[in-house]
Order: C-alpha cells, then sequence, then structure tokens
C-alpha cells in the first residue's frame, strides 16, 4: 500500500501552534460561564506546554492516508481534550500531587471540568464539518475506547491484577486504547475505513510506553514510586516472584505486613535487589520487545518514507 | 521463556557477557524477543533506551 500525500512539512508545521488556537476556540465556544471558561482555559494552557503526541498522531495519520481537509485540526483538538479530561480525572483518582493547574482546584470541580471537556470533544467530532457518516464514525470510535479505558483503568485502580497477562491486558485497555483512539480517528476521517494494522500497531506502541512510564515509576523513589504504593505492575510482578528468602521483606512490604515507614530508608538495598534479580533487564527487554512490534507492524503498511520517519519522530 | 532466561543468566554473569557479544543462543525466544534482549543488553550501558512518550495520561 502505497501513499501519495506528498505535503509532509506544510502539514507538520505549526501543528501545535494550530491545535492550540483549536483547543482554545473550542473552550471559549461551549464554556459559556466566565468562571468555568476561565479555569478551563487555565487547564489548557498547561496541557499545551506537553507534546500534544496524540493529536499530532491523530494530524499524521489523516495526511498518511491522503486526507486533506483542514477541518482535521478541530478533530486532533478534540483528541487532546479527550486526553486532557482523563489526565485530570486520574490526577484526582492517584491523588496526584503534581503541580499542575487543575490540582489546584477542588477535586469536584476538577471533575466537572473534564466532564465538560469530554463532552465538548464529543461535539467537535460530530459537528466538525466532516462527512457525516465519517463524523458519525469518529465519535463513536471516541466513546467506544475511552469506554474501554475506564474499564482498564478500573482494573488498574482497583490493582487486582495476579498476573503478567492481566496487566497486558489492563494497559491495553487503560493506556493503549487511547492512543488507538488517536490513530484511528485520523485514518477514519480520511478512509472511512476501520484499519486493524494501524491498530496493531497503535497497541504494541502504546504497551510499550507504559511499560516505560512503570520502569521509570519503579526507579524514582518519590511519592508515585510503584514499589512504595503496591501498585502491580510487569516490573513488581516479576520482582515479587524473582525475590528469594534472603529478600523476603520485599514481599512483606507488598502483602502488608511492613509498613513504608520500614521500607523508606532501604531504596539502594531495593536497587540492588531489583539489579541481582534482573527485574529491569527483563522490564526493559519487554518494553523493547513491544517496541518493535510496533516498527514490523508499520513497516508492514510500505508506507512512504517521509511518513514512516515522521511517525518515528513522534514515537521516540 | 524470556523471564526464566533472564532468571537463569542473572545467576550467571558470564553469560550476561556472552549474550552481549553475541555468543549465547537464545533458542526459545522469538526474533523480536531475540532482537530486542541483544539490543537491550548491548545498550544498559549506554543508557540509550527509545525515549518514548511523556504523556502520563492515565499512565
Amino acid at each position: 500500500m502505497g501513499h501519495m500525500n506528498q505535503n509532509r512539512g506544510d502539514t507538520m508545521a505549526g501543528l501545535a501552534e494550530r491545535l492550540g488556537q483549536e483547543m482554545r476556540e473550542s473552550l471559549a465556544a461551549y464554556f459559556v460561564l466566565p468562571r468555568l471558561q476561565e479555569m478551563a482555559q487555565a487547564c489548557l494552557e498547561e496541557k499545551l506546554q506537553e507534546s500534544l503526541l496524540f493529536g499530532k498522531m491523530t494530524v499524521l495519520h489523516y495526511r498518511m492516508f491522503a486526507g486533506e481537509d483542514e477541518r482535521i485540526y478541530r478533530a486532533a483538538a478534540a483528541v487532546e481534550l479527550m486526553v486532557l479530561s482523563l489526565d485530570m480525572i486520574d490526577d484526582v483518582q492517584d491523588k496526584d500531587n503534581k503541580s499542575v493547574v487543575w490540582n489546584g482546584y477542588a477535586p469536584e470541580i476538577t471533575l466537572n471540568l473534564a466532564l465538560g471537556m469530554l463532552m465538548i470533544a464529543q461535539r467537535l467530532l460530530l459537528e466538525g464539518g466532516f462527512d457525516p457518516e465519517r463524523a458519525r464514525q469518529s465519535a463513536r470510535l471516541l466513546s467506544m475506547q475511552v469506554l474501554t479505558a475506564v474499564h482498564g483503568q478500573t482494573l488498574d485502580l482497583l490493582n487486582e491484577i495476579p498476573d503478567e497477562e492481566a496487566y497486558l491486558d489492563m494497559v491495553s485497555q487503560k493506556s493503549a486504547a487511547l492512543l488507538v483512539c488517536a490513530c484511528m480517528i485520523g485514518t477514519m476521517l480520511a478512509t472511512g475505513e476501520w484499519m486493524e494494522q494501524v491498530r496493531g500497531y497503535a497497541e504494541q506502541l502504546g504497551i510499550a510506553a507504559q511499560i516505560k512510564n512503570d520502569i521509570r515509576d519503579l526507579a524514582n523513589w518519590d511519592n508515585k514510586n510503584d514499589f512504595l504504593n503496591r501498585k502491580r505492575t510487569l516490573p513488581t510482578l516479576f520482582l515479587l516472584q524473582a525475590v528469594t528468602d534472603e529478600d523476603r521483606w520485599i514481599l512483606d512490604y507488598f502483602e502488608g505486613r511492613l509498613t513504608m515507614e520500614d521500607v523508606l530508608h532501604r531504596r539502594d538495598e531495593l536497587e540492588a535487589i531489583m539489579e541481582k534479580t534482573g527485574t529491569m533487564l527483563y522490564s526493559s527487554v519487554r518494553m523493547r520487545t513491544h517496541y518493535y512490534r510496533f516498527l514490523d507492524l508499520l513497516g508492514e503498511l510500505n508506507l512512504d518514507v517521509g511518513w514512516q520517519e515522521e511517525m518515528l519522530a513522534l514515537a521516540e | 521463556m524470556l523471564k526464566e532466561m533472564i532468571q537463569a543468566m542473572v545467576k550467571d554473569p558470564g553469560s550476561l557477557l556472552r549474550a552481549q557479544g553475541g555468543q549465547l543462543q537464545l533458542a526459545g525466544l522469538s526474533d523480536v524477543e531475540q532482537r530486542a534482549f541483544v539490543d537491550v543488553v548491548s545498550k544498559r550501558e549506554s543508557g540509550s533506551e527509545p525515549r518514548l512518550f511523556q504523556e502520563n495520561v492515565w499512565m
């Protein structure tokens, strides 16, 4: 399969700025109450400091499959508003104290803002000016993938992950589904079709990214550390089944027989155990395995080299 | 298979060195796992993993 759209440079240049503009205008259009508008725009400005990778993936896929309508930026803005809303909700659920604007609001306010943004995202897709059937398909896809993510987030919040297979199932739903959403909305708006190959590689990339995050959340000794929070992730699951009797305190902590105060000072010891058990090595290999599966599946599409390079630049 | 292999390797540091030098048979691993394993082992010291996303959405 080859794709002939050659306007990569013109298309991707100034993309972040264009997405930001669309998102600001959509909040201004749909949030009528001044205080609501003000808080939403503040949250958006925080978001716009990030890379907007999901929205960029939407635009990239649309252009890859020969889409030419400028209204794709509105659809990509919808994707980013969806991502922002879920990010805000996640921070409330995790009681994350990172210093972002929405963590300074009362949780009920943050949830209300997020709910509104999610609804705006749907409206942008439905009313964004695309062919009605494709608009309907993209909005349906958004709600379908968010619902999948809700299921995955439930599994994550319950932390009842017995083994690696369950972890991968949870990650596919919680995280990878949103990347699938971003890529597939662009694809479907361009082609009107569901492309299973795109879903496949987007899922692999999403899983790789989540494992990468989980490796980081074991290495950083802060309030997000997954060992301290007794989170069952791929790295911690491996660690738990690899520890010897000599290092039993790790199991004791995870199973609640030790308190955080008992283990807070044992960071160096934990790092040494993670090294000697091969926890980080295993996790890194698993992450890279999924990343290479993404590369292989992407290669099967036989896209123009330039588009592949754009994709890899975003993924890297 | 990968899990068992790594658990065996960490008990035998020489095997990691052999893997780094491409001298170890990685039977039982899929092609993509083999590629990933060899790359990670050879790049571990340099810390050059792909940066991937920095987004924290529901992550």
